[in-house]
């Protein structure tokens, strides 16, 4: 096991530089799990942890040794492919055992290693099967089995799940939380699914171009969002973002086409053109900020979404069941004033509280 | 998913087979029934007469010691054309696969060999290896090798089976190096990540994928090595010297066109398609059974 350790890496194919210096500190045994769309450099930067990719700068320090330049075997990591990459023409065991073999293990050991990977996931009745005779969710097992059978310093996950279907997707994720519960290795998984993220990290990094946006426990992702894009890509369905000038007296704030009467007077900003955000969940019926004209509502069960306008701006409330808003009517909104989130328009990053 | 094409009209799918039909029928099924038929008669040789004979043909074919020491030589030339038409062009599918740089140029330049016609490449390593102008033999004698494929047998025999050899390496490159490039990247990688050197990556992963791209090149070599080296054999030997390089496709034609022995000839070429069939059966069956690792 071992810390993990980016400092300002960057990574250019050609002239475009997809990775635009990133710095991150993984501490021993943490599951940190790197968030972002598809195209923000977060399979890249797993890639150049694992030594597939070079950094075009910037330094990967692995328990302390900086491994630029060292090969991916000799960097003491495993990886978890999206597509599994399991050897076809092998069997579990022989796809499990492969890398021991190859750094010279006593028969034994592997024997005991592979048996007690495969007794924890579940795998022993399939060990003489070759992959193409596995379901999906075995052999994301396997795979998940070649990396812990080696026990190095780190797993690295390149969205592992995407490939399962949803009810598989719930129980591996489960299983992999208990997995690293027992294990304790050190982490690093990509996805772009944020509950994915959410469930598994100890802390998440969000990446949005090439940038780490922010890093923070999931709650802390959840409720401060250092910036509009993280605000935006955590949560369903994503924060209310409202481009907005408060007024002089800084009671309420000017949108597009509406006004909206802040609950707390920020007389901070008063004045100033920004970035307003409130989550779905944290917006009432009832209540005084502003009153949105209802387009749609979209039942939940547990839950109803009520799509509606604001001036220009499209709003979502989420609220619980109960009488169902027409479309058309126009229906009171309020929300705490602790909810509110502040962004600067400029910079989109987070103001306040 | 059934992806069957249904036509509206009955006789369009008839029409639409025909011209294939006619190239089967007039180039394979009439010969080929033609020499089932003379494999069964003798003529004499003015052609005023023919006997029918029954399988003596055949006989006294598999009995004479020059169509067995030409079965054996077939043997060995075919195997010999297979081995060097295919391991090299492995090692340059391997190294092309590699190459970031002009990797289309590399590409094309292994591949065009293979539009070479067989008597032209033929007469391309005859010139080289030619004992009195060759340039090729000319520093193998500077090598103090009394190269002379004229002459020596051992050294004729190399010669056609360079010359064969080389025309095929093209084919089987092209054919590699799709099978190599159908191996997913992330294998690689995760043997890599594993741990696996250069070397044993090949041989524990590459290799053994590509295995039914090797089986189906090794069939389809032996097959070209027996039947479609007429060409190289006569562009440059003519079976000589002393049939030291007559193999058996080369034996069909000496013995039916210049010996005029039309009935031992047909009979050799029957056992020819025979043994054609058989290859062709084997590979059917693997290809059918779909053992894809």
């Amino acid at each position: 096991m071992a810390a993990i350790e980016l400092v300002g890496v960057r990574k250019a194919f050609g002239t475009v530089e997809v990775l635009h210096g990133v710095d991150i500190a993984i501490a021993d045994g943490e599951f940190i799990v790197i968030l972002g769309p598809s195209g923000c450099g977060k399979s890249t930067l797993l890639r150049i942890v694992a030594g597939l990719e070079e950094a075009s700068a910037g330094d990967v320090v692995i328990g302390g040794r900086r491994v630029n330049g060292v090969e991916p075997k000799d960097r003491n990591i495993a990886m978890v492919f999206q597509n599994y990459a399991l050897y076809p023409h092998m069997n579990v065991f022989d796809n499990m055992a492969y890398g021991l073999r190859i750094r010279g293990m006593p028969k034994a050991e592997i024997e005991r290693r592979v048996r007690a990977a495969a007794e924890m996931l579940e795998l022993v009745p399939f060990l003489a099967r070759k992959p193409r005779e596995l379901s999906g969710g075995q052999r994301q097992r396997v795979a998940m089995g070649r990396a812990i059978v080696r026990e190095p310093a780190a797993f690295l996950f390149d969205e592992p799940l995407s490939n399962l279907d949803a009810k598989l997707r719930v129980q591996t994720r489960l299983e992999i939380q208990k997995l690293h519960r027992r294990l304790r290795t050190t982490s690093l998984f990509v996805t772009h699914d944020q509950i994915e993220a959410m469930t598994l990290a100890e802390r998440i990094v969000v990446m949005n171009t090439g940038r780490v946006e922010q890093i923070g426990t999931p709650e802390e992702v959840y409720a401060r969002p250092a910036s509009t894009f993280v605000a935006g890509f955590i949560g369903s369905p994503p924060m209310n973002l409202l481009a907005a000038t408060v007024s002089a007296d800084g009671a309420s704030a000017q949108l597009d086409g509406a006004r909206l009467r802040l609950p707390r007077p920020a007389a901070a900003f008063a004045g100033r053109r920004l970035v307003l955000g409130v989550r779905p969940e944290h917006l009432r019926l009832g209540g005084d900020a502003f009153e949105m004209e209802v387009e749609m509502v979209e039942q939940l069960g547990a839950d109803q979404l009520v799509h509606g306008r604001l001036g220009a701006h499209e709003i979502v409330l989420r609220t619980g069941p109960g009488p169902r808003p027409a479309p058309g009517s126009r229906v009171p909104v309020g929300f705490e004033a602790a909810q509110l989130h502040w962004f600067d328009s400029e910079t989109t990053r987070r103001l306040a509280p | 998913m059934q992806r069957r094409v249904v036509f509206p009209n009955r006789v369009l799918p008839y029409v639409l087979l025909a011209p294939q039909l006619a190239v089967t029928v007039v180039f394979f099924l009439w010969p080929a029934g033609q020499a089932m038929f003379m494999s069964l008669l003798q003529q004499d040789p003015f052609g005023l007469r023919v006997t029918f004979v029954g399988l003596a043909n055949f006989r006294a074919v598999l009995a004479d010691p020059d169509y067995v020491a030409a079965f054996w030589r077939t043997v060995y030339f075919s195997l010999a054309v297979t081995a060097l038409a295919m391991v090299p062009a492995l090692v340059l599918a391997v190294m092309a696969d590699r190459v970031l740089r002009a990797a289309a140029f590399y590409k094309t330049a292994l591949i065009v060999p293979y539009a070479i016609a067989p008597a032209v490449a033929g007469v391309l390593w005859l010139f080289m290896f030619n004992p009195a102008i060759g340039s090729l033999a000319w520093v193998l004698k500077q090598l103090g090798v009394a190269w002379n494929p004229v002459l020596d047998g051992t050294h004729a025999m190399l010669l056609v089976i360079l010359a064969a050899a080389w025309k095929q390496v093209a084919y089987n490159f092209v054919f590699f190096l799709a099978g190599l490039q159908a191996i997913p990247r992330t294998l690689l990688e995760a043997a890599a990540i594993d741990g696996a050197g250069e070397m044993r990556k090949f041989w524990t992963i590459v290799f053994p994928l590509l295995s039914p791209t090797t089986f189906f090149l090794l069939v389809v070599n032996v097959v070209y090595a027996f039947f479609d080296t007429f060409g190289v054999i006569h562009a440059v030997t003519g079976g000589g010297p002393a049939k030291a390089t007559e193999i058996l496709v080369y034996k069909v034609y000496y013995d039916g066109v210049h010996a005029l022995n039309l009935g031992s000839s047909s009979a050799q070429s029957v056992i020819l398609m025979a043994i054609v069939i058989a290859l062709t059966m084997i590979q059917f069956r693997y290809i059918e059974r779909r053992v894809h690792y």
